[in-house]
């Protein structure tokens, strides 16, 4: 494929696999410069924002961000992967994510992929799209804490239990603080399952309701993790404490609900 | 030290000043201790506070002064502030029995003591006594007072149920205010009683208690904090409630309104700023926003709390405010209406949250201390984006910059660590984390919140933030600095207070955490130096291991190869040390460190031991050729490798020890095929001695115990008898008495030359010796007769081993190392044919030392011992025969037992029950039981598992002494030949070579045929073979090794194990019985490659 560039009058040979141009873009380049186009393309070694009868091409090294408009059939998707109908959303998603390869919206589209993939009990179509969905995100920490949930269910219900085990301690090691929570919570629950209450308590539960105050959706959970490790160490008065405090701040949660 | 002590210590007379005094002083060292101790700034580790402590009650003990027979109160008062000193350290055993010593020697009223020895109870959990001390007080305040105290250490372990009935029952005591007599003690317990319910979260009672305290009339500030206090409780106790108990809600806002009404009646001060705030948060619980704000802009309002502000301000004490919870309030207020009015009016809607935006960013500016500082600065950021996101409206407001509150915020919490307040500080750093949890800052604020919760003695939680640091931080390139230099920090802090099993984990956690961080090699390396001092070889190697495998580009990177390598040194592993060694030379440059590597690599190479003398030899004259390399190295001037004087002295040292070495070698070398050799390398010995001596004229044993001269000449005295030149020898002699008369070698002589004559292939000369020792064994003691005893076992001169070992048993005692000296002297036994002594000794062996390395070889030398003694009485007395025989077969059946005591591999054990089962069979063959003997050989060749090395041996020759027995049965019958064929098709499944595979072939082979041509179908035969692919005969690997280029010319090959005799087994000779190992253990084996073997010599190669 050639496209030309403006201005210089050279032309600019891209070889390689091109997605299909995708209508009315805005690229933000390292330095700063916005640029705005009615098409842009992605190729091999960069992206090609299109303009009038002008190409100009940018490489992934200079590029900041790009932007493009929504595409209506996301939202559609998302809708009906809530509703839990997996099996229709799937087609599109995967449609989208190829379509939108490193256009943004792939990572969402991907993301819901994989939740329907599990929904739909796939899940080592799951783990795939994941793992090829993880080496686009060029920050691990930007990988959407949905997507991750998906993926750890996805790897639990096909027992590949190192596999999970290896993310979740990375994730505690290196994911935002939503992400980390989460999953130091998972990993307890695992060390609970093998005995090991204690480590389950100091290296998950308790961290978590200590140290994690700010991500409160995982606040339940920690908390009765912590009652249960408790009540297993026997520690009936600190089990007690921590029930209290899980009835009295989230006494709506399925968690207390379970203990009432 | 308080002005009491003062007066006290002016006061005291004669009796018991020097006590006081010392007292004193060390109540000022113990606040002083306790001060930085806490604070992290001394490091006191549990032992030393342990003798210190001893000392201290050693010295303070009412016991080891001049007893006087009372005590005044000042004293006695010193006494019990001691005893609670001690209390407070968490002494409490201490503290009681000093106590109790107080009492018995200066006759003091127990009951004045009452109240040291209820917090001593109360420490140690011991309520119900601590109850009973109580009741012995006179009642009154004073009952009341201890109750109270009993109350706060019920608090204090978690007994709240029994801490709230103590204070009801002392508050039920006042119906009405109390007398003013009691009246400052009565609302301090209320205050305590309040802080302690709202702790609870009983915060309905807390306000109950309130009222206690406002009807007692307190003085005028004091009234009004009460006040202040209580109506701020009301309010958000109301607004908790406020949803589902509106009427109780209600009636607590009332009670807060009026509270704030009195308060402003009585003047204006912070506690009247605080009744607007109070009055506000009334209004807009009711949702009566309007209102809240209206009263809080109110002008005359407005301009009392500027004042207030103004005054605060000028006292540096804003953070105490009440105008920033009044902004935060209507900011709060305001954000609320703004949004309720967004999607209806939103002009009115950008007012509203303009106007909060603006309250926000005044409290998080100019109250950046305060409590609500953070919460603002995150909702103006909200805010922000909302108005301009939502409502489209741009806003002109800089950045928020987050960085000055949040350092006003970790202040305030670092401050309370440093002033010890180890609750505040948790709860400070707890609220500033939770809105910044990591940045810079809070890295080190978790530092501090671990190390408050290890004073706290909370250590579980200690330990929860401790993990989270060492995980949470050591990928973070921007917080893992601060995040290793935390948990170093925490490690300390657990060894000052005492746990070093925690300081080690933390270290730990940082290894495994930060294995980048920069501080990680020195700590490794710190570690290592000191497991290093402590001779923990093994485990210093560990941590020097670690630096030279991960932090090559460390400073410490050579110096840990170094230390790396003498720790293998240390542990006689001389293959690793080479291993390491030969690595490290590579990667010094020129210099005197080179040097001295390339002498330890030598020495490594002369010490390294092997069995094959072939082997010995080679490494012999590898060191010896590193050592004249090192002499040639060393002759050149201007010498490269000497870059300082301290260069110039270690490299004349290496030469010195390398030319001492030389000799040592040359003395060493043999070749059990080339006696010449031996001769030739002699004379070469006693030249480089000479060299030695000549090079070194002025050695100098004071100056250096450990210069080599009384060795060299103790060597030439041996080389020159060896040489029959008893002059030289003589004159070496008197070389060494007169100059070393003290010296090993002068002292034990002749154990010396006895081992150095053995050495040197002289035995006869040795012999002689050795009689000459062992005639006059009290001179020579235990330990040298043992290794005399064992060096004529080993060299077969069993008549002199018995003598010299059974002096050893004698003489031995209590003596560490006693197996060895049983085992040794019951193996001399055997061979002289003391057989009952064998059994009777290696028996005692087993049973007081099951868990020895000896129990294992001591039970097949027993077995072999009696089955001698049961074949010797076969004929003669054959009840007594058939005794021995059983007993032997006891022996290894205990085996089992003592195999199962020891920590072995499972191979290992598998191997030792395998090598018993086959024992077993050759007892039952000399007992002439043929029947049990094929019992044991099946049972071995059926269940055990030929895969693992340390049990084919056994496999093997099990089946080949059980052929023979199976062959003696009637093979007409057909269950009989099928037998040999199943047992010879078992055999080649499992072993696929040697003299046992051929055998089992060839009985497979011949059994085949009788059975075809008994009935049995040839496909039924084969089906059972087809998967055994055969190898070839040539593959077969027993063959007998090429004699290596090492042996001269004419040595044999090494022997190979002639082919079993597959004729029945004539009685067992003592030999088939003994254990594979029977030599003391050796170190255990190194898992690591072993160094390239270093290049042979020719044959007969040159010295």
């Amino acid at each position: 494929m050639i496209f030309r560039t403006i201005g210089l009058g050279v032309v600019v040979m891209v070889m390689g696999v091109c997605s299909q141009p995708v209508s009315a873009a805005v690229l933000y380049k390292t330095d700063g410069t916005k640029l705005v186009g009615d098409k842009i393309t992605v190729t091999a070694s960069g992206y090609v924002l299109k303009k009038g009868p002008a190409s100009i091409p940018v490489s992934f090294r200079e590029t900041a961000m790009v932007g493009v408009k929504e595409p209506p059939q996301l939202g559609v998707a998302i809708k009906q992967v809530k509703a839990g109908e997996y099996t229709t959303a799937i087609p599109t998603l995967k449609k989208i994510m190829t379509f939108y390869k490193k256009l943004n919206h792939d990572v969402t589209a991907g993301a819901w992929l994989v939740t329907a993939y599990v929904g739909a009990g796939k899940n080592s179509d799951a783990i795939k799209t994941y793992d090829t969905l993880k080496r686009s995100i060029k920050d691990k920490k930007d990988i959407p804490i949905q997507l991750r949930r998906s993926y750890w269910e996805a790897l639990d219900k096909t027992s590949a239990n190192s596999k999970l085990q290896t993310d979740l301690s990375s994730s505690v090691r290196t994911g935002n603080r939503e992400v980390a929570a989460e999953a130091q919570v998972r990993r307890s629950d695992s060390l609970m399952k093998q005995g090991k209450t204690e480590q389950a308590l100091k290296t998950g539960y308790l961290r978590t309701v200590l140290l994690f105050p700010d991500v409160k959706d995982i606040q339940p959970r920690a908390l009765l993790g912590a009652v249960t490790a408790y009540e297993k160490l026997e520690l009936t008065k600190k089990a007690a404490e921590y029930k209290g405090i899980l009835m009295k701040k989230y006494p709506e949660s399925p968690e207390a609900k379970s203990l009432k | 030290m308080n002005a009491e002590t003062s007066r006290v210590s002016a006061e005291e007379g004669v009796v018991r000043k020097s006590h006081i005094k010392i007292h004193v002083d060390l109540q000022r060292w113990f606040s002083y201790t306790t001060r930085t101790m806490f604070s992290g700034r001394l490091s006191l580790g549990g032992l030393f506070r342990s003798v210190l402590l001893g000392v201290t009650i050693g010295v303070l003990s009412p016991n080891a002064v001049d007893a006087a027979s009372q005590l005044s109160d000042a004293q006695l008062q010193v006494e019990v502030d001691y005893a609670t000193q001690l209390i407070y350290l968490g002494f409490s055993d201490y503290s009681e029995r000093y106590l109790a010593d107080i009492v018995k020697k200066y006759n003091v009223d127990p009951t004045t003591l009452i109240s040291v020895r209820v917090s001593v109870l109360a420490s140690q959990k011991r309520f119900k006594d601590a109850e009973a001390e109580i009741d012995k007080a006179p009642a009154g305040e004073k009952r009341d007072g201890l109750y109270l105290t009993l109350a706060d250490s019920y608090y204090m372990w978690g007994k709240y149920k029994e801490a709230k009935e103590i204070y009801a029952k002392f508050f039920a005591k006042f119906p009405s205010p109390p007398p003013d007599n009691v009246k400052t003690f009565y609302l301090n317990s209320v205050y305590k009683y309040i802080q302690m319910l709202m702790l609870m979260g009983e915060s309905e009672a807390a306000i109950g208690a309130y009222d206690m305290m406002i009807k007692a009339k307190p003085e005028g500030p004091v009234l009004r904090q009460a006040q202040s206090e209580k109506a701020e409780l009301c309010v958000k106790f109301a607004e908790q409630i406020y949803d589902t108990r509106r009427a109780d809600a209600e009636r607590f806002l009332k009670m807060a309104w009026k509270l704030s009404e009195d308060i402003q009646w009585k003047g204006i001060d912070i506690w009247f700023g605080k009744s607007i705030v109070v009055m506000a948060h009334v209004y807009k619980i009711r949702g009566e926003a309007e209102k809240a704000s209206g009263i809080v802009k109110d002008k005359n309002y407005f301009e009392i709390l500027k004042n207030i502000d103004d005054s605060l301000r000028e006292e540096d004490l804003l953070r105490y405010s009440p105008m920033a919870q009044c902004r935060y309030m209507i900011g709060d207020i305001m954000e609320t209406e703004g949004r309720k009015l967004a999607a209806t009016d939103p002009a009115a809607a950008i007012k509203a949250l303009g106007e909060s935006l603006q309250h926000f960013i005044n409290v998080f500016f100019n109250y950046p201390a305060s409590p609500w500082a953070v919460e603002c600065g995150k909702r103006a950021e909200a805010l922000k984006s909302y108005i301009e996101g939502e409502l489209g409206r741009p806003i002109k407001i800089p950045p928020i910059p987050m960085g000055p509150v949040m350092d006003a915020q970790f202040k305030i919490a670092r401050t309370h660590f440093l002033n010890q307040s180890y609750e505040q500080a948790i709860e400070s750093y707890n609220s500033v984390l939770a809105a910044f949890p990591e940045a810079p800052q809070s890295v080190k604020g978790l530092g501090q919140v671990t190390e408050s919760y290890i004073y706290l003695n909370k250590f579980e939680e200690a330990e929860v933030v401790m993990s989270y640091l060492s995980e949470r931080f050591g990928a973070n390139k921007e917080l893992q600095e601060a995040g290793g230099k935390a948990l170093v920090q925490i490690a300390d802090v657990y060894s000052s207070v005492g746990k070093p099993d925690l300081a080690k984990r933390t270290y730990d956690a940082f290894f495994q955490g930060y294995p980048d961080h920069k501080d990680v090699p020195v700590t490794l390396f710190k570690f290592g130096d000191v497991a290093f001092s402590q001779d923990a070889w093994q485990q210093a190697s560990e941590y020097y291991e670690k630096i030279i495998t991960t932090h090559t580009n460390s400073h410490l990177y050579l110096t840990a190869y170094s230390k790396y390598a003498t720790c293998y040194s240390k542990m006689k592993d001389a293959k690793k040390e080479l291993e390491v060694l030969s690595v490290y030379v590579q990667k010094l440059p020129k210099s005197a460190a080179l040097i001295t590597t390339k002498y330890r690599i030598a020495d490594a190479y002369a010490k390294m031991k092997s069995d094959d003398p072939y082997q010995t030899k080679t490494n012999l004259l590898v060191a010896l050729r590193g050592y004249a390399e090192i002499q040639r190295l060393v002759a050149k001037e201007p010498n490269p490798y000497v870059a300082t004087a301290d260069d110039r002295k270690t490299v004349t040292e290496i030469k010195r020890l390398s030319t001492f070495r030389t000799g040592y070698c040359f003395a060493k070398l043999k070749d059990p095929g080339n006696p010449a050799l031996q001769v030739a390398a002699r004379k070469k010995a006693i030249g480089s001695y000479e060299t030695y001596l000549k090079l070194f004229p002025n050695a100098d044993p004071k100056a250096n115990p450990r210069d080599p001269e009384p060795l060299v000449l103790s060597y030439l005295v041996t080389l020159y008898t060896a040489e029959g030149e008893t002059k030289k020898a003589q004159a070496s002699m008197d070389a060494l008495r007169g100059k070393y008369p003290e010296h090993d070698a002068v002292v034990n002589a002749l154990y010396q030359t006895v081992w150095n004559l053995m050495e040197l292939g002289q035995p006869e000369k040795a012999l002689a010796a050795a009689e000459e020792m062992v005639a006059n064994a009290e001179k020579y003691g235990a330990a040298k007769l043992l290794k005399i005893g064992e060096l004529m076992l080993e060299n077969e001169k069993y008549d002199l081993a018995y003598k010299a070992l059974s002096r050893a048993y004698e003489m031995w005692g209590e003596k560490k190392a006693i197996e060895r000296v049983m085992y040794n002297y019951a193996e001399a036994a055997n061979k002289v044919g003391e057989h009952e002594e064998v059994v009777k000794v290696l028996t005692m062996l087993i049973d007081e030392h099951p868990k020895s390395y000896y129990s294992i070889p001591a039970s097949f030398t027993i077995a072999e011992s009696l089955s001698f003694m049961g074949g010797k009485l076969k004929e003669s007395n054959p009840a007594k025969s058939k005794e021995y025989f059983q007993t032997a077969k006891k022996a290894m059946k205990r085996l089992y037992r003592v195999v199962g005591a020891q920590a072995l591999s499972k191979e290992t054990s598998a191997g030792y029950r395998a090598h018993a089962d086959y024992v077993m069979g050759l007892i039952s063959i000399n007992s002439g039981s043929a029947d049990e003997a094929m019992g044991s050989f099946q049972r071995l060749l059926m269940l055990a598992d030929a895969k693992n090395p340390e049990v084919a041996p056994w496999y093997e020759k099990a089946f080949i002494k059980c052929l023979p027995l199976m062959k003696e049965r009637d093979q007409t019958v057909k269950v009989n030949v099928q037998d040999l064929y199943d047992m010879a098709m078992t055999l080649m499944e499992q072993i696929r070579k040697g003299d046992a595979y051929k055998l089992a072939k060839k009985t497979r082979n011949q059994t085949r045929g009788q059975l075809i041509s008994m009935g049995v179908s040839a496909a039924s035969l084969a089906s059972s073979s087809l998967d055994l692919s055969e190898p070839e005969e040539g593959e077969d690997s027993e063959k007998a090794p090429a004699p290596t280029s090492l042996a001269p010319a004419g040595t044999p090959a090494p022997a190979v194990a002639p082919a079993p005799a597959v004729s029945p087994a004539p009685a067992v000779p003592a030999a088939s019985i003994k254990p594979a190992v029977t030599r003391p253990p050796a170190a255990p084996a190194a898992k690591t490659p072993t160094p390239a073997a270093p290049a042979a010599p020719k044959k007969g190669a040159s010295l």
